[in-house]
This record gives structure tokens, C-alpha cells and sequence, in this order.
């Protein structure tokens, strides 16, 4: 047996063992993204999962693959890295939860904002999230070019639990953000 | 004025807005690939719209009521702003004295996409907004 399908059985063995539903590396584009919801659709119908769940499922799962979309485009990630080094993203059932994970490349210098807004989301309440979506809708201009703001409310007010994210350096200028949302089965 | 229809897609509503039927109605799923080319033709024609109004009622008074149903299945939050903005061109309407309401159709069992639509209902001065559970 080659190394290579050694390490693909390994992989696929880890993957397993999580209970990965779902999971998908490389270039997001929307095509894929539309294909990858369709097929998540039918696996949500298929497992009886109810409509609210599948519905929070489906659109936390649209607006972070839309972040990692809006990532791709303003990085060229190659162009630094000297590699090519694409994002991921995946879906696993784990006890009581659905669990969703993403992880691209970001600018260090985007950090500081993004784990400001992160921290922001997770110390409001139902109550606090839904104001708050309401005063960022309210004051953003749609042709704005930096609407993250609203995608991360949305992810917080869907999942019902605290985001989890981290942000591994990988040379002095960029770093993979990893960002997990979960919903309670 | 002409009608607009747009035909739906995987991941962009139907739209129908056809003055002289008096339907006007968005359905269906809102996540375009480019969310501002789909929805700014859309705000120009409610502009045209509101001007043709603002001629029909200087030169026959005011017109038959209007009514513009939103029946999302899901919307995605750069959809939400887009979606806002048509809710706030149409507010503006009605703020101007024109007959004009909304009526928010959501699933029975989406409890979120009712409180999405409450959101935007705060955000409106004069637009009466109807929930239609179905």
C-alpha cells in the first residue's frame, strides 16, 4: 500500500470517527456552494431532521461560505503562500449537535475586527442579537463593501450557542481563521 | 409602465411586479452570486414605478390599492439589506400618501423567518405589514 492511500484511509478514519456529515476542500465557488446545499438539503430531508433545524442549518451554512467566498476573492492566497492552500469547510452530528466548521486564510491586520464582532455577538442574548441585527440593517448601505457585520449576527441568532473560532499564523501577514458554529439537535 | 418578471433560479426569487394585473410578489430563495445585480434593477423599477404614481395621482387622483407580497423561502443577510431597501422605497410610498401595504408569508413551522420579517416591519414608519401564516 503507497504512503498516499495510507494516509487517505487515515484521513477518511479520522473523519469517521467525528461523524463528519459533510465536508469539502477547495475553491468555493458558488456553483459549488449551490451544488453542496442541494445535496445537504436532500441528506436533511432523507435523515427527518425538522424544518427549523434544517432551515438555521442551511442558512448558517450559506452565510459562512459566503465569508469564505468574500475571503477567496480579496486574498490571493497562492500568490503569498507560494502554494496553493484552499479553504475548507465541514459539517459532523456530534452527541447533541450539528456542528459547523469553516477555515480559510485572512490578512492578520483583519484579526483585531473580526474577533471584536465574534466576541460582540457572543455576549448578546437572543434579545441583544436581534436588536443588534436590526440597528446593522438599519445603518448599513447595501452597496457598502464591508457587510460582515450582518452575516456573523445572523450565524449567532441561528446556532442558539456561542461561536468558537481561532487563528493560526502561518506567516507574518496572514493567519487561518478557523470559526465553528453548533446547533443543538 | 412595463412589468417586471424575473424567473426564479436556484438561489434567486421570482419576481413579479405587474402593474396593470395589480401583483406584485417576490418568492423563493434569495442568495445571488451577486446580490447587488440582482436586486438594483429591482430598486430602479420601483423607482420608475413610484414616479409613474406620482404622475397617475397629480392627473387622476389616487390609485386602486397596492399590495407587494414577500414569500421567502430563506434569504441570505446580504439579501437582508437589498430586501430592506425594497421594504424602505415602498415605506417611502406610503409615507407619501400612496395606498400601498405588505404582506409577509412565512411557513408556519419557520418561527424565524416570522421574526425576520417583524425586524423589518420595525424599521418602517407607515408601510402596514400583514403576517400570513402557511
Amino acid at each position: 500500500m503507497s504512503k498516499e492511500i495510507s494516509e487517505a484511509l487515515e484521513i477518511h478514519q479520522f473523519m469517521n470517527e467525528r461523524n463528519v456529515i459533510m465536508s469539502f476542500m477547495g475553491e468555493l465557488t458558488h456553483q459549488v456552494t449551490t451544488s453542496l446545499l442541494k445535496n445537504l438539503k436532500e441528506d436533511m430531508n432523507a435523515a427527518n431532521v425538522d424544518v427549523v433545524t434544517q432551515k438555521r442549518l442551511y442558512g448558517i451554512i450559506v452565510e459562512c461560505l459566503d465569508n469564505i467566498s468574500k475571503h477567496w476573492i480579496a486574498l490571493d492566497i497562492e500568490k503569498v503562500l507560494g502554494r496553493a492552500s484552499p479553504p475548507i469547510f465541514m459539517l459532523s452530528r456530534v452527541n447533541n449537535y450539528y456542528i459547523i466548521l469553516t477555515g480559510n486564510h485572512i490578512p492578520n491586520e483583519q484579526i483585531d475586527l473580526l474577533v471584536k464582532k465574534i466576541e460582540l455577538v457572543n455576549s448578546l442574548d437572543k434579545k441583544g442579537l436581534q436588536d443588534f441585527y436590526r440597528q446593522t440593517l438599519a445603518k448599513e448601505s447595501p452597496l457598502e463593501r464591508d457587510n460582515a457585520g450582518l452575516g456573523i449576527i445572523d450565524i449567532a441568532l441561528k446556532s442558539g450557542n456561542k461561536l468558537e473560532y481561532d487563528f493560526r499564523p502561518v506567516t507574518k501577514d496572514v493567519s487561518f481563521y478557523v470559526i465553528q458554529a453548533r446547533i443543538s439537535l | 409602465m412595463n412589468a417586471l418578471l424575473i424567473e426564479p433560479s436556484d438561489f434567486s426569487p421570482k419576481v413579479v411586479f405587474d402593474p396593470v394585473k395589480n401583483l406584485f410578489e417576490v418568492s423563493g430563495e434569495s442568495r445571488p452570486e451577486n446580490t447587488s445585480k440582482f436586486y438594483v434593477p429591482i430598486l430602479e423599477w420601483l423607482q420608475q414605478y413610484q414616479n409613474v404614481l406620482y404622475w397617475e395621482k397629480d392627473k387622476f387622483g389616487q390609485s386602486a390599492a397596492k399590495t407587494f407580497e414577500f414569500k421567502f423561502d430563506y434569504f441570505n443577510s446580504t439579501s437582508a439589506k437589498f430586501i430592506m431597501d425594497v421594504l424602505m422605497q415602498l415605506d417611502k410610498m406610503a409615507q407619501d400618501g400612496f395606498n400601498i401595504n405588505a404582506k409577509w408569508y412565512y411557513d408556519k413551522r419557520d418561527e424565524d423567518m416570522k421574526e425576520s420579517g417583524e425586524e423589518f416591519s420595525k424599521l418602517l414608519k407607515k408601510l402596514p405589514m400583514e403576517f400570513i401564516e402557511t
